[in-house]
């Protein structure tokens, strides 16, 4: 095919080149912000239902109560003596200080010997989880990627929660086992009540970049060989067994636990959720809705513009012997060119701009998921344009642009 | 012999959205022998272009049967036709049909490369054809920067790059002056003398003289030749 056929011979079509191009940058853009916007705002949701806790009941004892570890074990208990209680764990943290990597503060790391936590797998970004029988093994979170590597062994001394200051230190030595996905990781501490606060890394796109998120850790032995004791926090995950339905669940534990106000079956943490969120959702669904009206307005009326534009030079093709495929061929051979490099740019510019300070409340990221997903809608944006001129022969002929009368 | 174009009982009716249908032709029967030149007369809008565009294949008709040669259109894909377009006619139309802002070069070109000729070859052709239609040096000339008449001549020189047995030109000279018009009646006359079969849309009186035969065609019907 020689190149006049499909490159500009003239600067306006250059000119409607470059819009197209534009056109194609912003559609791409919104695009990326829409699929970013959902994946955000639906994580809460995606996490509830992959960590099964619809079946599940949350609970926080009323902070203030200040329980000691062995009472916060004997309210377990009784939990897990309720009838319809599969399973009840109490979430426990351990905290080191960690001086290679850490200077400022001990690394919270929550114990995952919990048969709970062994069902919510964290994804990793580097390394693989340790078998339960290794000691001493950590997964680090996604902010101490680049402080060390997998397989370092690093030295520090456990942190004991309300000890006098010049207590004895208990001095461990851990090997880095992997590194947590910058994601949403549960905050034991904070414990129940919202939703959102139960987790790390939330809709309101505060990452896990941030220095104060958990790691994960089997058992810890100090460097004499005692087994460290790890500190229990107030959240507590109750799994039904399914006998008797959550909400009658929740009505016999509340004549169990400490605090009856702090317990909440996980529908109604998702619906507390939905009901405070409900204008950022709003707005995510407004931006979404938008984003695809604009992006599919851009991208057909371009592809539509150049395709009335250059109907005359389509019926002149076809009478000297082109096929109706190959006319349409032809002019969307010219706006490939612009559509691939305004997504290309698109999606140059979306990735700078996570550090541009552009978006305040959403955290500008995209997986190849995204990336796929953003080139199949555009292709099926224009496709739409097209269609009508791929089958515009059935009810109007291309001779009819040479008509007299 | 084999007739070049052979309609029978040829019927169009174009149905327009909300308006009552019309019947541009009712019942065309026409043989063309090879190397005939036939005037098609007739008042606007009485069916002589409705009939070009069907035996051109650029159009389809409501009823009846159109061959060419031994071929039916009718029974061929669309990119069959469009082959078929490409090697066995030629247009030439009024209003020229050609890009404006290609050069003659590049619009001569365009059906050489539908053809599937190689770059030297369709340069060699090319070049003839621009010499033998007293343009050569109208070749890198876009065609918005011509005369009508330069115009036409880049038109024909198009409709013959395949060297097609079969010429439609629907009012070839309608758009020009005196002098330019008969330049081209006699580029005509010369394709003609040359052998090739040519269909002529016209009202010209002139050019109907120089046909062989005149068909004149009256609310879509053959009414005299």
């Amino acid at each position: 095919m020689s190149g006049f056929l499909i490159f500009p011979s003239k600067i306006t079509q250059w000119a409607s080149l470059i819009v197209s191009m534009l056109a194609a940058i912003a559609a791409t853009f919104l695009l990326y912000a829409a699929a970013c916007a959902f994946q955000q705002s639906s994580v809460m949701f995606r996490i509830f239902n992959d960590w099964h806790l619809h079946d599940s009941l949350i609970y926080s004892t009323y902070a203030s109560l200040s329980l000691s570890n062995e009472e916060k074990k004997s309210e377990l208990h009784a939990i897990q003596s309720t009838p319809g209680v599969l399973d009840a764990n109490v979430v426990s943290v351990i905290a080191i200080n960690l001086p290679d990597i850490q200077t400022d503060f001990s690394i919270p790391f929550v114990q995952y010997s919990d048969s709970l936590l062994q069902d919510i797998q964290y994804s990793l970004a580097e390394g693989q989880y340790p078998s339960p029988d290794q000691r001493n093994t950590i997964i680090l979170p996604y902010a101490y990627r680049d402080a060390c590597e997998v397989g370092d062994v690093l030295s520090g001394n456990v942190y004991v929660f309300g000890a006098l200051s010049g207590s004895p230190e208990i001095p461990v030595s851990v090997t880095v086992a992997g590194f947590l996905e910058d994601q949403a990781i549960l905050e034991p501490e904070r414990g129940g009540g919202y939703l959102s606060d139960m987790f790390v890394d939330h809709p309101g796109g505060f990452s896990n970049q941030f220095d104060d998120t958990y790691g994960v850790i089997y058992d810890l032995y100090d460097n004499n060989g005692n087994r460290v004791e790890s500190t229990i926090t107030n959240l507590f995950l109750i799994r039904s067994d399914g006998s008797v339905p959550v909400d009658s669940l929740k009505e016999s534990l509340e004549t169990v636990v400490l605090s009856p106000t702090y317990l909440e079956t996980g529908d109604e943490m998702i619906r507390e959720y939905i009901r405070m969120n409900t204008e950022e959702i709003g707005e995510t669904l407004a931006l979404l809705l938008t984003a695809l009206v604009l992006s599919f307005s851009i991208l057909t009326a371009s592809t539509l513009l150049e395709l009335v534009y250059r109907q005359k030079e389509m019926a002149t093709l076809y009478l000297v012997g082109a096929s109706w495929n190959q006319c349409l061929g032809i002019i969307l051979a010219r706006q490939i060119l612009p559509i691939v490099s305004g997504f290309l740019l698109g999606t140059l510019l979306f990735s700078l701009s996570g550090n541009s300070g552009l978006f305040y409340v959403m955290k500008p990221s995209m997986t190849l998921a995204d990336i796929v997903l953003v080139l199949v809608i555009q292709i099926a944006f224009v496709s739409a344009a097209i269609l009508p001129f791929r089958f515009s022969t059935k009810f109007k002929t291309p001779h009819e642009l040479f008509r007299k009368d | 012999m084999e007739h070049i174009i052979n309609c029978k009982d040829l019927t169009k009716t174009y149905r327009p959205p909300h308006q009552a249908p019309v019947e541009a032709l009712r019942g065309i029967t026409l043989q063309v022998e090879p190397g005939e030149l036939i005037a098609i007369t007739g008042v606007s809008g009485s069916g002589k272009s409705t009939l070009l565009h069907i035996v051109g294949l650029l159009d389809n008709q409501t009823e009846g049967d159109v061959t060419l040669g031994s071929t039916n259109p009718a029974k061929l894909s669309d990119s069959k036709r469009a082959k078929l377009r490409n090697k066995e006619i030629g247009f030439v139309l009024q209003d020229f049909a050609l890009v404006p802002y290609w050069s003659a070069y590049q619009n001569i070109e365009v059906p050489l490369i539908f053809a599937g000729k190689k770059r030297l070859e369709r340069q060699e052709r090319i070049g003839k054809l621009l010499k033998e239609f007293g343009i050569p040096e109208l070749a890198k000339r876009r065609v918005s920067q011509m005369s009508g008449g330069q115009r036409q001549r880049v038109a024909i020189a198009r409709a013959l790059a395949n060297d097609p047995p079969l010429i439609l030109a629907d009012e070839p000279t309608g758009a020009l002056d005196s002098k330019t018009k008969e330049e081209i009646m006699e580029i005509f006359r010369d394709l003609h003398s040359r052998g090739k079969t040519i269909l002529i849309v016209t009202h010209d009186p002139q050019i109907a003289e120089m046909a062989d035969r005149v068909l004149h065609i009256r609310d879509g019907v053959i009414v005299d030749g």
